[in-house]
């Protein structure tokens, strides 16, 4: 199914306070979801968050160079967590040499003053699989979980998590079965070529719900 | 396959006697917040008190999820216990740490249960048990719980759903489903079929219903 501006009704539809899980596996997905969102804000003149942990940004802009895409997120207020490499307008820092209850307070109060400045804001959370890989015992993973819980809901935002699936499953916790249980809409993205297959595994509209769609990266280009 | 009417799922909620204990095994998305409403739904509608048994905010999370889905649901009539957490739906009458030595959180969770059942008959439901599981740290620890869930069983003034989230259990050290599934009266599975949430009696006093598969449409519970 191909139709014009797809992307454009999926993120119109959903609505803010969601949280939106978007699954993935070793590919570009991410690299093109993070350009199609930054650039679907733009147009809608909603300000973009990215919580960008561990330098994760920083891969994408390069990556997207190699497709001739110069974006340098300047534009985008960005919440870094761990990582080094400073892509955007970072406007908090947070050590994760701190236990996860520590840097999760943190999060939040850099979270909520960011969300705060803004009546309505995209959030583009990356890299929070690689996270987990800190994380040993289930009171510190459950932390996480809860305070993820806790923003769902949150109308000034509408959330988007990339995840690489191998990656998270490799956590000595693996965070995918409680993200899936907790987030509004849940797609699972497959790279077929120059285009992308969305479907939908969990989703409060009637409309996506068990339906698969199909994105082209030219619509993403354009 | 038809959808399941309100008649059908109220009489099998009715069905299940007091004293007994129903596990709903959820792998299904939205399936935990359709199958808390329903049961809350029907024992308002039946006069019958409910109490809550809140693991790490599921709860909150239930009803997030049923506003997503068009229904707003504070469960202010509901008496809540709540383990860990920081989101406060409900009407909470009790706080326990989840982190607790297992001894601790049984003998004051026995104490505030017989409080309430002390006052007569109630639906009890509890919510992110498999997250209590999680935190358990060996054998002994397990079969306490295990055993105090056993303790629980045969109480007359009880009829108990355990919804857990099927997904979160390859994650969990010592997986409860086998000890719960010995436990339970009845045993059901929510998953999806062809779009459509389907509810799969696995145990059952009646053992004709096991294997049928009883569907229902979100967009029609919402309206019953």
């Amino acid at each position: 199914m191909i139709r014009e501006n797809v992307l454009e009704d999926i993120l119109d539809t959903l609505k803010f306070g969601e949280s939106i899980l978007i699954e993935c596996r070793p590919s570009y997905i991410p690299e093109f979801t993070v350009l199609a969102l930054t650039r679907y804000a733009r147009r809608r003149n909603l300000p973009v968050i990215i919580d960008d942990n561990l330098d994760m940004l920083y891969t994408i802009k390069t990556n997207l160079e190699l497709f001739g895409v110069k974006e340098d997120f300047s534009d985008v207020n960005v919440i870094k967590t761990g990582g080094r490499i400073e892509v955007g307008n970072v406007i908090r820092r947070i050590s994760i040499t701190e236990a996860p209850p520590t840097y999760i307070q943190k999060y939040k109060q850099a979270a909520q003053e960011a969300f705060r400045d803004s009546d309505k804001a995209l959030n583009i959370v990356l890299g929070l699989e690689r996270l987990f890989y800190f994380v040993r015992d289930p009171e510190e993973f459950y932390t996480i979980i809860v305070s993820m819980q806790e923003f769902l809901g949150n109308k000034s935002r509408k959330a988007f998590y990339i995840i690489d699936k191998n990656v998270a499953k490799r956590a000595y916790i693996n965070p995918l079965p409680e993200m899936e249980r907790i987030m509004s809409t849940v797609i699972d993205v497959e790279g077929r070529g120059i285009s992308a297959r969305l479907f939908f595994k969990k989703s409060a509209a009637h409309s996506f719900r068990g339906k698969a769609v199909e994105v082209t990266m030219d619509e993403i280009l354009r | 396959m038809r959808p399941a009417t309100k008649e059908t799922a109220y009489r099998f909620l009715e069905l299940a006697p007091f004293g007994d204990i129903v596990l709903m095994e959820d792998e299904s998305p939205y399936g935990t917040a359709i199958a808390t409403y329903v049961i809350v739904k029907y024992a308002r509608e039946t006069g019958i008190p409910v109490y809550i048994d809140d693991v790490l905010d599921s709860l909150s999370l239930v009803s997030k999820h049923l506003k997503f889905l068009g229904i707003e649901e504070d469960f202010s009539d509901v008496s809540v216990i709540k383990t860990g957490g920081i989101e406060n739906v409900g009407n909470i009458i009790e706080r326990l740490p989840v982190e607790s030595e297992p001894i601790m959180y049984i003998t004051r969770h026995r104490e505030i249960t017989r409080e309430i059942l002390s006052r007569g008959r109630h639906i009890n439901i509890v919510l992110g048990m498999e997250r209590r599981f999680a935190f358990l740290g060996n054998r002994r620890e397990f079969y306490l719980f295990v055993t105090y869930l056993k303790e629980l069983l045969g109480n007359r003034n009880r009829k108990a759903f355990y919804i857990l989230n099927r997904n979160i259990i390859p994650g969990i050290k010592f997986n409860p489903l086998p000890e719960l599934e010995e436990i339970a009266s009845t045993v059901v599975e929510i998953r999806i079929k062809d779009g459509v949430h389907v509810v799969v009696p696995r145990k059952a006093l009646f053992v004709e219903i096991i294997g049928k598969e009883f569907a229902g449409k979100l967009e029609e519970i919402m309206r019953w």
